[in-house]
């Protein structure tokens, strides 16, 4: 039977809410093309970055929280986005394992390797463990170095950043 | 350090936690730690030594686990210059099972590790120093001061891609008396596996 194509189809749904694509996971091989596209931000809808590895236990065991997070929110336009670190070498996996546990969400790849240039620019107070999440509105940024052990965590978290 | 717990969940607005652990200039502590040939080891037992170099690795973290030979040869390269590498597992094997002593062995044995690869029972070691991932490399001088900290390297999945090797350079500047630059590099790694 011929493979179909290696692609995630992921249904486009209203600018409002989480926009994804029909294809594979989006590739920055450099940190300032992805934070071109994704980072220099002015609208006023509410991100958040969650820096994961499909080869990191803690990131993968949060994941779900994230998930919740998307069905919850109701309160203005927001988009939850999963930045990859998996190596280049690794995107077959990535790909494997986002079809299966994200399929509805918006993943990107990130292989830039030289962190020492680019971690500072995420979070200065980053020391570069993960799972890792940047949340930011316009101008607005708050960076948490830590796996939420649930999903109250986060959403405490996530509305505490929203209304201050 | 129960202060800056306490502190740290009180501060609503970033709940990122304090930075503790040591910064460059401060004077590293010694330990007293098991490896794995079974016996106790600390930085005093070497009085001859011009520095030491702590790793904080372990068995189960890929980044970790893509280092163990630029580790061990590393050892190779600078125990005879005076330099002595110490490699420190700071997980909680209830945690992460593969962290685990005996695991820790095994590694050690059928990688041929010539050095040292001590466990932090009781996990007191590794928040003095303030390592927050692993690996995670300390670059002490003969006094214990700490003079680097951060990354083996600048590339991880390539050592043949490397092209700057920030803990020889240190190395390098600390052998001539100058100071290491960078004296703090970032890189991605596993957090370091403690229980909730």
């Amino acid at each position: 039977m011929v493979s179909m194509v290696r692609s995630v189809c992921i249904p486009f749904m209203v600018v409002m809410f989480s926009t994804s694509l029909c294809g594979q996971i989006p590739a920055y091989h450099s940190f300032d093309a992805f934070a071109k596209e994704h980072l220099e931000r002015s609208d006023d809808t509410m991100y958040l970055f969650n820096f994961w590895a499909t080869w990191c236990k803690p990131c993968v065991e949060e994941l779900p929280h994230f998930i919740t997070l998307s069905e919850k929110v109701s309160d203005g336009p927001y988009k939850i986005v999963f930045v990859s670190l998996d190596s280049y070498k690794n995107t077959e996996k990535l790909f494997a394992f986002v079809t299966e546990k994200l399929p509805n969400q918006s993943v990107v790849q990130l292989t830039d390797n030289k962190y020492n240039d680019w971690l500072d620019k995420v979070d200065p107070s980053w020391s570069g463990s993960i799972p890792a999440s940047l949340l930011q509105k316009g101008l607005k940024r708050e960076f948490h170095e830590k796996q939420f052990e649930d999903f109250e965590d986060l959403h405490t978290v996530w509305l505490h950043f929203i209304k201050n | 350090m129960t202060l800056l717990l306490i502190f740290s969940f009180l501060t609503f607005t970033n709940p990122a936690p304090a930075p503790t652990g040591y910064t460059i200039g401060d004077v590293a502590t010694d330990f007293s730690l098991k490896s794995v040939d079974g016996k106790m080891y600390s930085m005093a037992q070497f009085d001859k030594a011009k520095g030491f170099i702590i790793v904080f690795t372990c068995n189960h973290c890929p980044f970790a686990v893509k280092y163990e030979d630029r580790i061990n040869d590393l050892a190779k390269m600078y125990t005879d210059k005076g330099y002595i590498l110490l490699a420190i597992n700071p997980n909680d094997p209830e945690v992460q099972p593969n962290d685990g002593y005996a695991l820790m062995q095994e590694r050690a044995k059928e990688k041929g590790f010539v050095f040292p690869y001590l466990f932090d029972e009781g996990q007191k070691v590794y928040p003095q120093y303030g390592a927050t991932k692993t690996p995670h490399v300390f670059l002490l001088d003969n006094e214990r001061v700490v003079r680097y900290i951060g990354a083996i390297d600048n590339n991880a999945d390539d050592a043949d891609a490397v092209t700057e090797k920030y803990l020889e350079n240190a190395i390098s500047a600390l052998e001539k008396g100058e100071k290491p630059n960078p004296n703090m590099t970032k890189a991605i790694g596993c957090s370091i596996k403690v229980k909730k």
